[in-house]
């Protein structure tokens, strides 16, 4: 897991396809979307990339032999649950979408033969709301620790932390020198 | 005087010796009378005279001459008596030829005659006697034949008045023997022919010409009043000169053969009655078992469309990744290509703008020359003619897959992949919605006629009636070569609601007709049409319960009908 600061100014991420023709079309268009691409044949891989990379979004096949993706992205949400998770498959079956949104909690369910501009646009929503959300965790953390200084202050410093307002709603300072 | 009688015939010859005799007879006869007559006189006329001794003197004489007759006469009797016992105990010799033998020759004459014809007549008595005996066994017999006969038996003289009849006629009509004599028959028989009559003039000539009369019904009538029906046989009786002398009737109770043919043509009918119910109802049983073959052929045919449309969806959803996997970077990769292609054309433009600049300008010359090279190769070269073609392959590779994905999604949707939520929808509204949808395809060429009944909601997956409504109306349209018209129609009963889709397009050959829902089956040029859309069509439609028919005639349109009950029995999204 990188570090809050570190994140790269390029999303990454990772297609998992056992066909490499579709890893490389994918890589195509997401090279061009100026992401960096990672790309695994199959699983395993896929985890020995991730454990060794900052990956932000994984892009996975349904059917593939070994493992299937909804497998893999169960095993990714327990291991890396930051990072976003879709699913690709050329076989429409209902079942599969269920259970791929409920176990594996994909962000979206996407079916091949895909459009490139919808693809797109799904990913840039997909990191957007990725990006937004480890954005909030991050505020919210910083938004505690400081509530935590502010207590510990407020400790030491009774009534510090409060504001007094007259009834035109300035601030009333009561204490001239902390003003000064 | 003599004479004549001898000549008559040697058996009277006699009668000669006879004459002898008669003639002696009568002298002595007349001596014996006259005599006395004689004295009887003189007596009278002189009494007393010779009383005496006359008297005793004609006495005596008349006493020998009478005792001389009786004698004569008892020899000559004696005589013929001896002849005649001689003749009959077979002496023939010749008697002598005096009175008494001629008499005796006369006698045993007569006797030979008298004996010859006795003879004769013994014969004929014999002849007699046995001919009557004959006679009284036939008679005996023919009347215990005529007696023993069951039938009825009738003897009538010409005029029809009965003589006879046998015992069989008594026993069944009661009457006395001596009752019907002399009636006529017809108080007893009548035939059946009409009127009161045993015969028609028609069948009186008949028997006349053939002399019998076969056949004839009647009815004869008891003395109880009671009428027989008889069949009866008439036959004319002739004597040997050819008259008729009697009618011969024969009749025969037909009680019993008239109740067997009433028993017969009951049977029968009852017979008849019995095999028009079976055949009625085997005649049901057939219609019965037509209708369920042809139910069950129909069923037959339905299980093996939806057989063929499972199998289709499952062979659709199985290949439908294999298919999809290539068709998804095919695709991108098309799309890519078109970007990089944008890209490259912009960097040659710009290139060939600064190839251009280079050339007309007055640059330092191996530039310039390089420059004028290239301008030359440039034009020289397709490569003008490969920036206008590329990205022209490039659009029609795309087409060509996007056809690909559709054939793949129209696959899909028959595999029921993306089921909705079921809901109540109207249909009318359904109609409408897809109406706007497919607009494009219809407002040149289409009039439409609509004709909206009040229909209740349906229990349905109103996407898929939708996208029902949208095939037929798509094809409809495709139907119409150039203009034409489409009528929509829509009514409800309780339990269904209706709608008919309706179009003046170029109809359906008759032998497509079995085949339109068949998946893959499309009269469209290659590449217009997946052959799915019917078959989809019928897939929603078969899952919605409902039924759905078509009717077509080339070259006046076709129209659809297709009803979905109310409370279709949905299943669960798979």
């Amino acid at each position: 897991m990188s570090g809050e600061g570190e994140a790269t100014e390029r999303p990454t991420i990772l297609v998992v396809d056992d066909e490499p023709s579709v890893r490389r079309a994918l890589q195509r268009l997401f090279a061009r979307e100026q992401y960096r691409v990672l790309d695994a044949g199959g699983a395993e891989e896929a985890l020995k990339l991730v454990a060794a990379n900052p990956i932000d979004l994984i892009i996975t096949d349904y059917a593939m032999p070994e493992c299937n993706g909804l497998e893999l992205l169960v095993r990714m949400k327990k291991s890396h649950p930051e990072i976003v998770r879709m699913i690709m498959t050329g076989k429409a079956d209902l079942q599969a979408v269920i259970s791929a949104i409920n176990e594996g909690h994909v962000y979206r369910f996407i079916l091949k033969p895909w459009d490139n501009d919808d693809l797109s646009l799904s990913v840039r929503l997909a990191l957007e709301q990725s990006r937004l959300l480890l954005d909030n965790r991050r505020l919210i953390g910083r938004l505690q620790r400081q509530e935590e200084m502010l207590r510990t202050l407020s400790k030491h410093y009774p009534g510090i932390t409060t504001v007094e307002r007259d009834a035109d709603g300035a601030i009333v300072l009561d204490d001239p020198d902390e003003a000064a | 005087m003599d004479k004549p009688v001898r000549s008559i015939s040697g058996g009277f010859s006699a009668s000669m010796a006879t004459m002898g005799f008669i003639r002696r007879m009568g002298i002595a006869f007349g001596l014996m009378v006259f005599i006395p007559l004689l004295i009887l006189v003189y007596v009278y006329l002189d009494r007393e005279t010779i009383a005496f001794p006359v008297i005793l003197l004609s006495t005596a004489i008349a006493s020998l001459v009478g005792f001389y007759v009786v004698w004569e006469m008892v020899k000559r009797v004696l005589s013929v008596t001896q002849d005649v016992q001689r003749f009959s105990s077979g002496d023939a010799s010749s008697p002598q030829q005096d009175e008494g033998g001629i008499l005796q020759q006369s006698f045993s004459r007569l006797i030979h005659q008298m004996q010859t014809a006795m003879a004769e007549l013994e014969t004929k008595a014999k002849l007699l006697e046995e001919t009557e005996r004959k006679l009284g066994e036939v008679t005996v017999y023919s009347a215990q034949i005529i007696s023993s006969i069951a039938d009825y038996v009738i003897v009538t003289d010409p005029h029809l008045r009965v003589t006879k009849v046998n015992p069989a006629v008594q026993a069944l009509l009661g009457y006395r023997v001596d009752e019907l004599k002399d009636q006529s028959v017809e108080a007893v028989l009548r035939g059946t022919s009409g009127g009161d009559v045993l015969m028609d003039q028609g069948e009186m000539e008949q028997l006349n010409r053939a002399g019998t009369l076969w056949g004839k019904s009647g009815v004869l009538r008891s003395q109880a009043g009671e009428g027989i029906p008889v069949q009866m046989n008439l036959s004319l009786v002739r004597d040997t000169g050819g008259n008729v002398t009697g009618i011969v009737i024969v009749a025969r109770d037909v009680r019993e053969t008239l109740r067997l043919v009433a028993d017969l043509q009951q049977a029968k009918s009852t017979l008849e009655e019995r095999v028009r119910q079976r055949t009625q109802e085997i005649e049901l049983a057939m219609q019965e078992r037509e209708r369920a073959y042809r139910e069950l052929t129909r069923k037959d045919d339905q299980l093996i469309r939806q057989e063929k449309m499972a199998s289709l969806g499952q062979l659709a959803a199985g290949v439908a990744h294999e298919i999809n996997n290539p068709v998804g970077f095919v695709s991108s990769n098309l799309q890519m290509l078109q970007q990089y292609l944008g890209d490259l054309r912009s960097y040659i433009e710009r290139t060939e703008a600064l190839v251009h600049r280079a050339a007309e300008t007055n640059m330092p010359d191996p530039l310039q020359r390089e420059a004028g090279e290239i301008m030359a190769w440039t034009d020289s070269s397709d490569l003008k003619q490969t920036l206008i073609d590329a990205p022209q392959a490039l659009m029609e590779s795309i087409d060509g897959l996007n056809r690909v994905k559709r054939i793949v999604s129209a696959l899909r949707e028959f595999s029921h992949a993306d089921q909705d939520e079921p809901a109540l929808a109207d249909l009318n509204e359904g109609l409408e919605s897809t109406i706007n949808i497919v607009w494009n395809e219809l407002k040149y060429k289409v009039t439409l006629h609509r004709a909206y009944g009040d229909l209740p909601k349906v229990q349905c997956y109103p996407h898929q009636l939708n996208q029902v409504f949208m095939n037929l109306l798509v094809n409809a349209a495709q139907a119409i070569p150039e203009k034409g018209e489409i009528w929509l129609k829509t009514w409800a009963d309780p339990d269904h609601v209706y709608v008919d889709i309706r179009d003046s397009g170029s109809g359906i050959p008759e032998g497509y007709l079995s085949k339109i829902f068949d998946p893959f089956f499309t009269t469209k040029p290659v590449g217009q049409g997946t052959g799915l859309g019917l078959s989809i069509v019928y897939g929603i439609v078969e899952r919605h319960g409902g039924t759905i028919r078509v009717t077509s005639r080339e070259g006046e349109g076709t129209t659809f009908h297709v009803s979905f009950p109310l409370m279709p029995p949905l299943k669960a999204a798979a």
